[in-house]
Parts: C-alpha cells; sequence; structure tokens
C-alpha cells in the first residue's frame, strides 16, 4: 500500500473544516446555518436578542457533497494568491475539469472551482485515487479537460489552477479570501485529511492536505 | 520563499503603505465635500444590426462593441470596499471600506467603516455611528419613508438625515426594525404569502409557505439542499399560488403549486431524468414576464460535469421546449423578458424570452465564466465587467449604451440605483492589493 499526498495551494490558516472556525450559531435559533443566524465565537447572538449564547458548531457545507465529496477545508490567502494543485511524485497524471455552482444563488469567479482527479499512471491511467475539488477560482487554468503528466523537476510537483478571488458585497456564499476544498476517494482507496485545527498555519507545498492510500 | 509566499508578501507591503492614505480618509467625521469627480456616461454608438444565429455561438464582429469609452475615476479606495444599498431616491448609495490588517484577518469578519457617498452632489460622508458589515443577518442600514435612514449599531440605533448633523437616538422598543424579508425567502405578488427556504441541517432543507399578516404556515415541503454555499436562494414566485424551488438534490427543481401539488420540473416539464450521481446536479431559474400570467423555467446543469449540453426553456404560453445556444444559464432580467447565458468559451449572450427561436446576441468575451452582471431593476439595463471596464447594455435589444474604463480595476457590477441612474461598481486590482469604488451615470 502506498500513500499520495496533496498539498496546501498556499500558505494560509486553516479557517475551517467540517465547522466554520470563526462562526457560530445560536442554539435557540430556529434556522440554521444558512438562514442568518450566524454569530462570532463566543459572542451573544444579536439575531436572537443577546440572550442566547452562541456555541453549536456552524457545519461546513461540502462542495460536491451530492457527488460524493467529503472532508471540507478552507485555507486563507490573500486575494490574487496563485493556487497550484501540488502533488507526490507518485501521482503520475491528474486530468482537470471545471466545477460550476459552487455557491448557491450567486455568479461569478468565486462560483467555479476545478476538480482535479489523480492517477497513478502516466494519460490519466492506472489506479483513479479520487479527486480534490478546488472552489472558489479566479484566472481559471486553460488546461481544463486536459490530462497533464508528472512534470520531470520538483517535489512535490505542480500543476497551476487560478488565483484567489476577491470578495465581492452583497452576497453570503463568499466572506474572506480563501480556497474550500473538498475530495473523495475511488473505490478500494481510502481518504485521509489534515487533523489541524482553527488558526493553524500550513505551508504551501509543504502541507499535507489530503492522502489517499491504496 | 515559495511564489505564493513572496506574493503575499509584496502585498502586504502595498496594503501597509496603502494604510496611511486609508487613514487620512477614515479620520474625517461628519460631511466632506467629494473631489473625486462623478464619472458620466460614455456616449452611446448603437451596435450593429448584425446579429449571430441561436445555432452557432461563434464570435462575431458584435463580441466587441465599437462605442468608445470614458474614464471613470473610483469615488473611494481601500483595502476592500464593498458596495451596499442605495436610498429609494437614488441619490445615496450606503458603502462599506475595510482597512488592510481588517482585511489580512477577514476570517474573522471585521466590522469595517460604514460611508455614504451621494450621487447627485458627490458628496461623501460618515454616519454619527458606525455600524458592522452585514455578513449574517440583520441588515444594519434601512432606508426610511421620509428620506432618513436608520443604522443599527451593536448598541442602539439611530435615525439620521444622511451628511447632515440631525440624527435622534432611537431607544427600547423604537429600535426594532419589525420583520424583514432575507435572501432566503419571497413575497408572492400579491404579498399575502411569504416562501422561506431553510436549511434543518446539512442532509435537508425545507420550504415554509406562511401567511404574510398572521404568520400562520399554510405548507411545508421537505427536500435535499444541493451544496452550493452561501444562502439558500429564495423560492421563484410565478403567481400568487405557484412558486419554483430552484434545485434539490433529490428530486431536482421543483414547481410547487398551492393548489395543484408539487410537480417535478424536469421530468415533467423537459423530459429531463434527474441523476444526480453523474457528477452533475439539475437547477432551474423562472421569471414571469411583467404585467402578464405567462411564464418561463431555463433548466440547466451544474457541478464538475454537464448533463445538458444546451440550456433549456420552457413556454408557459404554448408549452413548448427550445434548447438554447449556450451550455450555461446567466439570469432573466427582472421583468422577464430577456435572459443572459453563457457558452464553453466564455462568452456572454443576451436574448429576448419571447418569442420561441428568438435571435441570441454575442455581447462579450472575456476569460472569466461565467463574469459577473447586474440588471437594473427594470430589466432594462444590464451591466457586465468586461476586460477593461464597466459595459451597460439595453435589454432586451442588446446594444451598447455605455462603457467605462477603469485602469487596472477589474469589476464587480454591484448595484444600481432604483431608477436606473447610477451603478455602483467594485473595483480590485486582479493582483489584490487594492479595491475601489465607482458610481457612473448611465443615461
Amino acid at each position: 500500500m502506498a500513500t499520495y499526498y496533496v498539498y496546501s495551494p498556499h500558505s494560509g490558516q486553516l479557517i475551517a473544516s467540517d465547522c466554520y472556525c470563526y462562526r457560530r450559531v445560536s442554539p435557540c435559533a430556529s434556522n440554521g446555518c444558512n438562514s442568518g443566524n450566524y454569530c462570532k465565537d463566543s459572542t451573544n447572538c444579536v439575531s436572537c436578542g443577546g440572550s442566547c449564547f452562541c456555541n453549536t458548531c456552524c457545519r461546513h457545507v461540502i462542495v460536491g457533497g451530492g457527488i460524493g465529496n467529503c472532508c471540507p477545508l478552507d485555507i486563507s490567502a490573500a486575494s490574487g494568491s496563485l493556487i497550484y494543485a501540488y502533488m507526490s511524485r507518485n501521482i503520475y497524471s491528474v486530468k482537470l475539469l471545471l466545477y460550476t455552482g459552487v455557491c448557491n444563488r450567486y455568479t461569478g469567479d468565486i462560483n467555479n472551482g476545478v476538480t482535479v482527479e489523480l492517477y497513478t499512471g502516466f494519460n490519466a491511467t492506472g489506479t483513479k485515487l479520487g479527486s480534490v475539488l478546488f472552489a472558489h477560482v479566479s484566472n481559471i487554468t486553460s488546461n481544463i479537460g486536459n490530462v497533464i503528466n508528472i512534470t520531470q523537476f520538483g517535489n512535490p510537483w505542480s500543476v497551476f489552477i487560478g488565483t484567489v478571488p476577491s470578495v465581492p458585497g452583497g452576497q453570503s456564499c463568499y466572506l474572506s479570501t480563501h480556497t474550500h476544498f473538498s475530495a473523495q476517494a475511488q473505490s478500494g482507496a481510502s481518504l485521509g485529511r489534515t487533523g489541524l485545527g482553527c488558526g493553524s498555519n500550513v505551508g504551501a507545498a509543504s502541507t499535507a492536505i489530503y492522502w489517499w492510500n491504496y | 520563499m515559495s511564489q505564493s509566499t513572496k506574493w503575499s508578501s509584496q502585498k502586504y507591503a502595498l496594503r501597509m503603505a496603502l494604510l496611511a492614505g486609508i487613514l487620512g480618509l477614515s479620520a474625517t467625521f461628519g460631511c466632506v465635500p467629494s473631489d473625486s469627480p462623478r464619472a458620466s456616461s460614455a456616449p452611446a454608438t448603437p451596435a450593429s444590426s448584425t446579429t449571430a444565429t441561436p445555432q452557432l455561438p461563434i464570435a462575431s464582429p458584435l463580441a466587441t462593441p465599437e462605442s468608445p469609452s470614458s474614464s471613470a475615476q473610483p469615488i473611494m479606495t481601500a483595502a476592500r470596499v464593498l458596495p451596499h444599498t442605495w436610498s429609494p431616491d437614488s441619490a445615496l448609495l450606503a458603502y462599506w471600506t475595510f482597512t488592510p490588517d481588517e482585511v489580512n484577518a477577514d476570517f474573522t469578519y471585521p466590522p469595517g467603516t460604514l460611508h455614504f457617498y451621494n450621487a447627485r452632489t458627490g458628496e461623501q460622508c460618515r454616519p454619527p455611528m458606525n455600524a458592522g458589515y452585514p455578513y449574517f443577518g440583520r441588515d444594519p442600514v434601512k432606508w426610511l419613508p421620509n428620506g432618513r435612514v436608520r443604522i443599527h449599531a451593536s448598541d442602539r440605533d439611530v435615525e439620521w438625515t444622511v451628511c447632515t448633523n440631525q440624527f435622534t437616538a432611537i431607544t427600547g422598543q423604537k429600535g426594532e426594525q419589525g420583520s424583514v424579508i432575507g435572501p432566503n425567502a419571497s413575497l408572492s405578488p400579491n404579498g399575502r404569502r411569504l416562501a422561506t427556504n431553510s436549511s434543518v441541517d446539512s442532509s435537508q432543507a425545507r420550504t415554509i409557505v406562511t401567511d404574510a399578516q398572521s404568520g400562520q404556515t399554510e405548507r411545508v415541503i421537505e427536500w435535499r439542499p444541493s451544496d452550493g454555499k452561501g444562502n439558500l436562494p429564495a423560492p421563484t414566485w410565478l403567481s400568487d399560488d405557484a412558486f419554483l424551488i430552484h434545485s434539490t438534490l433529490d428530486q431536482g427543481p421543483l414547481l410547487v403549486s398551492l393548489s395543484k401539488g408539487i410537480t417535478r420540473v424536469a421530468p415533467a416539464l423537459f423530459g429531463v431524468v434527474v441523476t444526480p450521481s453523474q457528477g452533475a446536479l439539475l437547477a432551474a431559474q423562472a421569471a414571469t414576464l411583467k404585467g402578464t400570467t405567462t411564464y418561463h423555467i431555463a433548466l440547466y446543469s451544474q457541478g464538475s460535469e454537464s448533463s445538458l449540453s444546451k440550456v433549456l426553456l420552457y413556454h408557459s404560453e404554448n408549452d413548448q421546449v427550445e434548447a438554447l445556444p449556450f451550455a450555461r444559464f446567466g439570469a432573466f432580467s427582472p421583468d422577464g423578458r430577456t435572459l443572459i447565458g453563457y457558452d464553453d468559451g466564455y462568452r456572454v449572450w443576451m436574448r429576448a424570452v419571447d418569442p420561441v427561436s428568438s435571435t441570441a446576441r454575442l455581447m462579450a468575451t472575456q476569460r472569466a465564466h461565467p463574469f459577473p452582471t447586474a440588471w437594473s431593476h427594470d430589466g432594462s439595463k444590464l451591466a457586465i465587467s468586461s476586460s477593461t471596464g464597466i459595459q451597460v447594455y439595453s435589454a432586451p435589444d442588446g446594444s451598447l449604451i455605455g462603457r467605462w474604463d477603469t485602469g487596472d480595476y477589474a469589476i464587480y457590477p454591484s448595484s444600481w440605483s432604483p431608477n436606473s441612474e447610477f451603478l455602483a461598481a467594485q473595483g480590485y486590482i486582479p493582483s489584490g492589493s487594492e479595491e475601489a469604488l465607482f458610481v457612473v451615470e448611465v443615461h
């Protein structure tokens, strides 16, 4: 069995995994996290009149959950930061697919993502380990739809995905500059995700965020 | 140092350099005259009468309008600028700015600084008390019928005549703003019913229909939400009896008639099978033709793989379905007469909704996909972000009204004034160091 890694695409802080790090929902709110009853960590929930302490996890939406993705993750980065898929050298090829519909009700860059399918062989052959979705992407790579084989140099090796968008006004999908991830494993492979906690620093190309055992 | 780390460091230096300028601006309190000229409309040049056929969405000479552009100057620059709402008389714009330090920690949801801009006079000012940007929940800026604005801060409310020293502190019950319809709820055309979409948990959502006056629940529909981030979109009312739920994971879009029951839109109206496991999710948007009972529904796919190669359009007036010449749907205009869509060549198209097989017109081509757009409230104008700034088109004919060069700033066209006279646009430097607010006058 071997382990195949995808590393953080840029440096930044971990700001969400299964729950949003700086966002809570009041236990007395009748609606969920998509209904505006948010509050910051350890503050009184204004929308409940100030009497309800906000201490319930505000669960992070899993983009692509309906098609088998799991294990969400958000890593902060300044707008304009470059997004690369950094991968261990035992991943021999990837296929890039455009993903639309990251946001429920907003179009534009923040609604776009790139799904990277991972293969153990050249030219998308061998075993398909699974995929990782990079969501909220500007200046998306022109390689959408293409298969890219491992480059000769670099450990990890990398494929350009795009850049981190700025935050548009008037929407609730993308409130801070970051990259959102979710991933899935194909049958026979098992998926792992970093156990780092809120506020942990991650390094571009150095912090493994997902891995597949096969 | 990795390239991305180096990039961030350079931007941090730029942001710190910018801080001094922003502090100078933010030290001002009350009314200040603006020394930034208001952008004016570029002379409109009628676009060519040549149109592309809907069957062949290939770039035509229409792709680049021939109108000369005028230069737009920002009315404010900051590390981040977020336009908000216009006053009912279309004169005043509320917006927020953020310091570099706030932007560097934006995931902690910093409050920012609230500003107001008078588009008729160029005057800029800040309110007597700041209110934090509304990331979630209650909007702290409420425009009042008497021309004043009520501002809600953490500890109190004030009513203020914008850019004057006349304000009144509101205490106790008077400070309550009453119920506000959120982005996940919508009123029926006659205002008697309210339909609200909300999440129960990560795998279940419900639509609740209530009597808008009494609050009594009339109907509850449960469904599995698709997996987009942000607020669930509000249901779209097509009549006083029926509304559309845009996307569900288990059933696709739903057409709910309170008198007739629930229809699965994809198979019933379009003959399309819902197969979310194949990597695509079906979604729909709908609009009623203003002043009529006719409505149209656009069906399209989203996700990694497209199960629909073209957007499908349903016409209620004749029960017809047609395939549009592009793969991705943009939006209907607010009056329901026009629609926009995108093809895989990163081009945006405009088309009159009726009649069937109307000619689609290529508006622009650029790298972003799909790029942001903003309809005026009456549906007569469409603003789009172009590679050089802002372009505004007339709908549904697609003629160019004007365009504005915004220099190094890429644009999110954000918010039209209620009378469609002014457009607020958020500018950003693609490398991330600065943002700007533009307000252009559109004749």
